[in-house]
């Protein structure tokens, strides 16, 4: 750094972080004390091979499944959970689903290989998401339940299953699209059409073999009182069903049982709040290059787009969506969790944030810090914005800083750049506040990432290495770090590693 | 009163005094301005009229459809009075989640284009705004539509200073506080103007809601920045509110003053009074003061936000507590049971039992014991508490699914002289249990 840049930033430390916007991640009790440990985890780190590490945590997921049943148990109900794979490509939270015997929801044939190496027979593996031959030819051969996303799916399957499994039942499941659901849906390009279901009733009826065992329904929704209005809409499917002469017993109501993963609500309203009034009145942002995620100033003094933004921030997690989701007035007025019970119907998830909430953070080491030609500050880091989040989910929330430095406690505001030859390599396209001055050979830490959605997309760009994962354990004499391999969910009991 | 046109019975609504000892006020006399008087239901129905008026002539002549964008009060006032005038409608709205709104505008004549919802992700290029998709149709086909811009036209607050504002002052003379939910900010801002300009003491509440909570028509916080025309200077303070508290003053109105007002007249009397009992607390009473509240709509269409916002008030309950709900714990757990084996040894016995299964009916229609029949819990509860409505001479057994309902219904039976038990391990186990006894025999 040249000594007038040093200088400056020196002088102008203070009005350079004053107003930036934070946005606390919120960490669970594990979390937290992984993170009070940061010497071990550094420690840890050292001995692994360059690049950005998923530390997971598979004792969060445990709890987070355990969570879940307790939840749905206070309407009497235990649900067949089918964990969703696709989040996270760590072996060890796959075990881990497996030891707490769940299901898992499985959207390639990759995935199903996968699940079926973990452990998991096929009865408990969900086939979801586009198929290819070969997909479906395995899940097939294994038994799985499997969710059918269109007639056209349905003839190919029935036509497979006479040549791989010709005297055998199997089971599917027919995705609805939800978009077609009375109270109004959102848009999706997933899932049967109405106008097609009788069609694949008559399929169905033509092969006894393959049994309707129920219907699916994956919308991406996460407010209770649609969540609800899509259950009882799912039960007067059964209701048709039962009356067309098939005995459906699975309702899978997909995912999208949402944890809070911001610390303070009051922080997300102030960000988004300063957001609208800069772009409104053209005020620095504090975003990369003036970018409004899904806000834009319009005509006429508007500033539209809030609403998505602020959708991103919940309340609450899905316990209140639950609440409403077990009590809606169904059939015959009972409530939902009543015809569930009466009916010896089975509900199935297939939680995706909610089983892997919380269970793993991602570690960036710094390369350097500058300034650009513009006077922004940036932290330039060992990683980039494919190994975080590309599109599905905006990274947005502050990293912590982990450096060895005693009085790291000032806050320090920075844009974060990662190593790739493109303009858009912006791992999170806000300011973010650090709790000290980063340097290089420090790490950030990205809360609730390496368990959900920065795996997802993990990619070699450049040749640059994919994460390297490693598992924390937390026992009884302290924190522990292990191999994926290595890692034995059945060798660990209440703390002590067998 | 006659009137030769509907048009002509826009505004001019009454103003209804709010008793003192309802709001309990010291020093300040409380009026609600009853906007749902209106012909077409709602306050909406000036800048329905008034944003359309010198256009009409030229939509007539051209063909030109009068576009909205809105999925409640302000569509259906443009699409009646459109209807009334010979003009065609069009609606421009997100997907409408209730089928009564969408059929009542259609009722009204309106063709309505609903917007699908797109993903949760936020996203810059979302094209289907509604206001910015409208504008976009309107600037493209300029000669087919005719914009009624709600949200960033002008003349929105200026027919409220000429019509709302006015009829107030006309009414009431000057007004010290002045309260209405916020929606295109129109209300507030028109007729704020003009009780401020006849006296400049008068202050202006702006009422919202709080993140996570809504009052249809109203807005939260958030959403105040999509409305190009709100101007936050003007208001004295802006207070939000929430559902529950906006249900409770469709309560209290509708109770103690018989003012039948949907959500944002119930929210935004709710707020004004906490306010007021705040501002009263400090008033000498040298001056009677006086405050005035909208009440913009009516209650009917919102029964389904009342119960969701506090469902506790729906519940069914029997007017006197039936008897069977009120058996004491040790005598339901004393009631005498059966397991599957039990009722199976009974069923082969000479007199054979009458098996009540208290479930619903879908539970029912998809699987029973065989000969058994169906009186849901609910029903059976008023069954009992009235009489004796099954033979004496014969055992009951009561099955639900888990052994626990049918428990109570025993107990209570036994106790009316019947000899009942309750089926404890429930229908579904005692079906596979007669199945798996079939499959061996
Ligand atoms: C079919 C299906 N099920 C479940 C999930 C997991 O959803 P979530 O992460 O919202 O819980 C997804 C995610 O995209 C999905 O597509
Ligand atoms: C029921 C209801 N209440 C309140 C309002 C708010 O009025 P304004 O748009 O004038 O702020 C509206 C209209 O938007 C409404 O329909």
């Amino acid at each position: 750094m040249s000594a007038q840049l040093a200088q400056a930033e020196n002088k102008t430390t203070e009005n350079l972080h004053a107003g930036v916007p934070t946005l606390t991640a919120k960490q669970s009790p594990l979390v937290q004390s992984l993170l009070a440990n940061k010497e071990k985890l550094l420690q840890a780190v050292q001995v692994l091979p360059e690049g950005h590490i998923h530390v997971v945590l598979p004792q969060q997921m445990k709890q987070n499944i355990a969570e879940m049943r307790q939840i749905f148990g206070e309407y009497g109900i235990e649900p067949r959970i089918f964990v969703s794979h696709k989040p996270s490509k760590s072996n060890a939270l796959i075990k881990q689903a497996r030891a707490e015997n769940t299901g898992l929801d499985v959207s390639s044939k990759n995935e199903l290989i996968s699940a079926l190496k973990n452990g998991f027979s096929g009865q408990n593996i969900c086939c979801t998401g586009s198929k290819n031959d070969d997909y479906i030819t395995l899940s097939i051969q294994h038994g799985c339940l499997h969710s059918v996303d269109s007639i056209e799916e349905l003839e190919r399957y029935i036509k497979a299953c006479e040549k791989i499994a010709p005297q055998e039942k199997r089971n599917v499941l027919l995705r609805i699209n939800s978009a077609d659901a009375p109270y109004g849906g959102k848009i999706s390009r997933f899932g049967i059409p109405m106008c097609d279901l009788e069609a694949c009733y008559n399929l169905l009826k033509e092969n006894p073999n393959v049994n309707l065992d129920g219907f699916h329904m994956h919308s991406g929704e996460s407010d209770g009182d649609l969540r609800a209005e899509e259950l009882d809409f799912l039960l007067t499917l059964f209701k048709d069903a039962y009356e067309q002469g098939f005995s459906p017993k699975t309702i899978d109501v997909g995912g999208s049982l949402l944890k809070n993963i911001y610390e303070k609500i009051e922080e997300c309203e102030a960000f988004v709040d300063h957001l609208s009034d800069a772009l409104k009145n053209n005020k620095e942002t504090y975003t990369w290059r003036r970018y409004g995620y899904s806000i834009a100033a319009g005509n006429q003094n508007r500033v539209s787009g809030r609403e998505g933004l602020m959708g991103f921030f919940k309340l609450d997690d899905y316990g209140p969506c639950v609440k409403k989701m077990m009590n809606v007035q169904t059939l015959y007025s009972r409530t939902s969790h009543q015809t569930l019970l009466e009916c010896v119907f089975t509900l199935a998830l297939e939680p995706g944030v909610s089983a892997y909430d919380q269970c793993g953070i991602i570690l960036f080491k710094i390369v350097d810090t500058r300034f650009n030609n513009k006077g922004e500050h940036m932290t330039v880091l060992d990683g980039n914005v494919f190994n975080l989040s590309f599109n599905i989910t905006e990274q947005m929330a502050d990293p912590v800083l982990l450096t060895e430095d005693e009085d790291a406690s000032e806050t320090f505001s920075t844009y974060l750049v990662g190593n790739l030859c493109t303009d858009f390599d912006i791992m999170v396209k806000r300011k973010v506040v650090l709790k000290g001055k980063p340097k290089a050979g420090d790490y950030l830490c990205f809360i609730n990432t390496a368990g959900y959605t920065a795996d997802f997309h993990d990619a070699p760009v450049h040749q640059h290495p994919m994460g390297q994962k490693i598992v924390a354990i937390s026992a009884q004499d302290g924190w522990r770090f292990m191999s994926e391999d290595r890692f034995n969910p059945y060798l660990i009991e209440e703390g002590s590693i067998l | 009163m006659i009137y030769n046109s509907v048009i002509d019975m826009i505004g001019q609504t009454p103003m209804l005094k709010i008793p003192a000892d309802v709001h309990g006020l010291k020093h300040i006399d409380v009026y609600a301005k009853l906007e749902y008087m209106n012909p077409y239901g709602s306050v909406k129905d000036r800048i329905a009229y008034g944003l359309m008026k010198d256009h009409v002539e030229e939509m007539k002549n051209t063909g030109k459809k009068p576009v909205i964008v809105s999925n409640a009060n302000t569509a259906k006032a443009v699409s009646g009075i459109s209807h009334y005038l010979g003009l065609q409608p069009y609606i421009v709205s997100n997907k409408m989640p209730y089928k009564e709104v969408r059929n009542q505008l259609k009722f009204l004549g309106a063709e309505i284009e609903e917007l699908p919802a797109l993903t949760q992700c936020p996203n810059p290029f979302d094209p289907n705004d509604m206001i910015q998709y409208a504008e976009r149709m309107v600037n493209q086909s300029p000669d087919k539509f005719h914009l009624i811009d709600q949200f960033g036209d002008s003349n929105n607050p200026k027919i409220h200073f000429e019509t709302t504002g006015k009829e107030i002052y006309d009414d009431l003379g000057d007004v010290d506080y002045f309260f209405a939910v916020l929606g295109t900010s129109g209300t507030t801002l028109g007729a704020g103007n003009y009780l401020r300009e006849k006296n400049p003491q008068t202050k202006v509440f702006g009422v919202i809601t709080e993140t996570g909570h809504n009052a249809p028509g109203g807005r939260s916080k958030s959403e105040m920045w999509e409305v190009g025309i709100f101007n936050p200077d003007h208001y004295d303070e802006i207070i939000a509110g929430t559902k529950q508290q906006a249900t409770a003053g469709m309560r209290e109105l509708n109770s103690k003053c018989g003012v039948m007002c949907g959500p944002t007249g119930g929210l935004g009397y709710h707020r004004m009074l906490e306010k007021l009992r705040e501002i009263d607390k400090g008033l000498n009473g040298e001056k009677r003061h006086k405050a005035v509240f909208i009440a913009c709509d009516r209650m009917e269409p919102y029964m389904d936000y009342v119960q969701k916002a506090c469902p506790e008030m729906f519940e069914e309950k029997p007017s006197n507590q039936l008897r069977v709900q009120t058996l004491p714990s040790d005598k339901v757990q004393n009631a005498p049971s059966v397991d599957a084996e039990g009722l199976m040894q009974m069923f082969e016995s000479d007199t054979k039992p009458l098996v009540v299964d208290t479930r619903g009916a879908f539970g029912y229609s998809i699987g029973h014991i065989q000969g058994s029949i169906n009186i849901q819990d609910t029903f059976l509860e008023q069954m009992l508490d009235n009489g004796k409505p099954f033979p004496q001479n014969q055992p009951i057994v009561f099955a639900c699914m888990r052994g626990d309902v049918s428990t109570r219904f025993a107990a209570f039976a036994r106790e009316q002289g019947y000899e009942a038990y309750s089926l404890s391990c429930g229908v579904g186990a005692f079906v596979q249990f007669y199945d798996a006894k079939k499959a061996v025999a």
